[in-house]
């Protein structure tokens, strides 16, 4: 199904090109608001990328390739907006996060605020990893393709992300244990 | 708080949580941008383009070899050069004649920037509005104009620094991602907009350089009754051209008067719907123009209804004598206009392919091979283009002689609108 209108609408078909968008707004809209932490300028990379869509519909080769290609798009305009508002604010220098070796059978206590701490402070390319991966649930070759990245980065890449926000919350964790074991005092 | 041995799992759950399940309000908005967007060619993507070296050929051949198809040109030809002479009566715009390099200007990120003709000096001049494209130099080189296309697209003229911009249009329904025209004397420009309540029906509008007397060049009912778009204006400010889609799905080229006069739909091989490249050579005694149709160029001489096979390929350009003409096949190539017409057509190659499949695919060529239309100095003595990942503008001499040379753009220039209209060389006074 999704296919077939897929292929009306390489050919200018507006209304199947306007069902495949309805259809994917929400996940994009989602995607693009956890990449960019912020809803207009997800907004913003959203409506980039069924535009460009709808522009480049005829130069995709294979209609089953429609997602990836979609979360591909969505990856490029979340990065440009990022780069486009970076030019426009200064940004917050992060302090390096130390990476700590962590296992992953490790047993975690977090809360949802330390969780948005962890994963504001990545870059967006690594939440872009993260989200398309465990949001969107696209196994890692797609998500290499998705990021135009080779498979083994992408692995790489999500695991150091992974550890980088695990190091953020282990970090963030600390001072509170020590605190409640009198050592900050 | 969230207690957890699996760290994937509960990174899986809290974006979940965090996406929420709202639906959001913007898809209408959406549509009615693509709605007024056109859709890329097919074979804007090179590896899609690369078959159609045979289909071209196979079709050409047959048309050529029909004796009534020369009659019926004949005919159209001495038509339209009756038409032509009928145009004569109006003021005829000097051309603007030779001209020296100015700067070079080109839309990176969201800023304006430029450089000096020799490529030094790169520098910022100003941020330019979300999404802005189509960067064009009026033809006396002393304004810039460009298009937003934010949802409610403007089309905008400034000094050629970008500063005192000028809204001369804006509407929802002003056509984006393609192309508009200055007139040859730089006062006024024509562009698209889509009709209310007609669906994609395109038609063509002027406004003067200072937001007055917006015109739609042609009205009534006609307007709606053919999707018009892409115009450009005729050297010496006779003739507006457009492309139409018409009855069977393909697309004409058409011209008429400023005033919507003599409109009328020019005798070339027909054309597939892909078709939104076509340029006037710069020369006014000269009514020719080349377009791209179903993967070839080919060349248009208006008083005598004879179209010349350029190549396979796309993007062409003239160069400002209006003697050669530039376009992408396997690479950027310049042709010689006497050559071709003498059947002598020896192409110099001035950037290399970079293989097949998209531009992207291939950073391995960048600061090599080209991605986007081969565009000229003001003095025709170079080429330039953006090259395939737009890291840098590829400068070359127009002869192919001596050593390209590059302007580094970090960050790139970006291809997703469009690899053309992103650049622009000013012509100054000689």
């Amino acid at each position: 199904m999704q296919q077939e209108l897929v292929e009306r609408a390489r050919r200018g078909d507006h209304d199947a090109f306007a069902t495949l968008a309805a259809a994917a707004i929400f996940r994009l809209d989602a995607a693009a608001r956890l990449i960019l932490g912020d809803p207009e300028q997800a907004k913003d990379a959203v409506q980039e990328t069924l535009v460009r869509a709808w522009r480049d519909l005829p130069t995709l080769r294979s209609a089953a390739r429609f997602d990836a290609w979609l979360h591909r798009l969505l990856y490029r305009a979340c990065i440009d907006e990022v780069r486009r508002l970076r030019r426009h604010r200064f940004d917050v220098d992060l302090a390096p996060i130390d990476h700590p070796d962590l296992d992953d059978a490790t047993a975690v206590m977090v809360d949802r605020d330390q969780l948005e701490r962890g994963f504001s402070r990545l870059e967006p390319e690594a939440r872009a990893l993260i989200v398309l991966h465990h949001y969107l649930d696209l196994p890692l070759p797609e998500v290499a393709i998705a990021l135009g990245i080779p498979l083994g980065t992408a692995k790489s890449r999500l695991h150091r992300a992974l550890q980088s926000m695990r190091a953020a919350l282990d970090a963030d964790a600390r001072p509170r244990a020590e605190l409640a074991e009198g050592r900050l005092a | 708080m969230i207690a957890r041995n699996d760290f994937n799992g509960v990174i899986s759950e809290w974006l979940d949580e965090q996406a929420g399940r709202g639906a959001p309000d913007y898809l209408e908005t959406i549509l009615a941008r693509t709605t007024r967007t056109r859709q890329r060619p097919t074979w804007s993507s090179l590896e899609r383009w690369l078959p159609m070296h045979v289909a071209y050929r196979a079709r050409l051949a047959p048309i050529n070899r029909l004796v009534w198809t020369a009659i019926v040109i004949g005919l159209v030809a001495l038509a339209t050069a009756v038409l032509l002479a009928a145009g004569v009566g109006q003021r005829r715009v000097p051309h603007f004649g030779a001209a020296a390099n100015g700067q070079i200007t080109f839309v990176q990120g969201g800023s304006l920037r430029a450089a000096a003709a020799d490529g030094s000096n790169p520098r910022t001049l100003r941020a330019l509005p979300e999404g802005a494209e189509q960067l064009t130099f009026s033809p006396d080189g002393t304004r810039l104009a460009y298009r937003t296309t934010g949802s409610v697209p403007s089309l905008v003229v400034a000094a050629t620094d970008g500063s005192d911009p000028i809204v001369v249009a804006s509407d929802a329904a002003l056509a984006t991602g393609e192309p508009f025209g200055w007139s040859p004397d730089s006062r006024r420009l024509a562009f698209t907009t889509m009709v209310p309540g007609a669906g994609r029906i395109g038609t063509i509008d002027i406004v003067n350089a200072d937001g007055s007397h917006p015109n739609q060049v042609i009205h009534g009912s006609a307007a709606e009754a053919l999707d018009r778009f892409a115009p450009a204006w005729s050297p010496d400010g006779q003739w507006i051209s457009f492309f139409s889609t018409i009855a069977n799905g393909q697309v004409a080229l058409n011209v008429a008067h400023p005033d919507g006069s003599g409109a009328r739909e020019l005798p070339t091989s027909p054309m597939n719907p892909d078709v939104i490249e076509m340029s006037w050579s710069p020369d006014p005694a000269l009514s020719r123009v080349v377009y791209v149709t179903g993967g070839y160029v080919a060349m248009f001489d208006l008083a005598t209804a004879k179209e010349t096979t350029v190549g396979t390929g796309f993007w062409p350009t003239w160069s400002p004598d209006g003697e050669r003409i530039a376009w992408w096949s396997d690479g950027s190539q310049v042709v010689g206009v006497a050559d071709l017409l003498a059947g002598t057509a020896r192409p110099t190659a001035l950037f290399p392919s970079p293989g097949s499949g998209n531009c992207a695919d291939h950073p391995e060529a960048a600061g090599r091979s080209s991605c986007g239309p081969a565009q000229w100095s003001p003095d025709g003595q170079w080429v330039f283009a953006p090259d395939v990942v737009g890291k840098s503008i590829l400068i070359a001499r127009s002869d192919g002689s001596g050593h390209v040379r590059t302007i580094a753009l970090d960050p790139p220039i970006d291809f997703w609108k469009g690899p053309g209209g992103l650049l622009a060389w000013q012509a100054i006074a000689p």
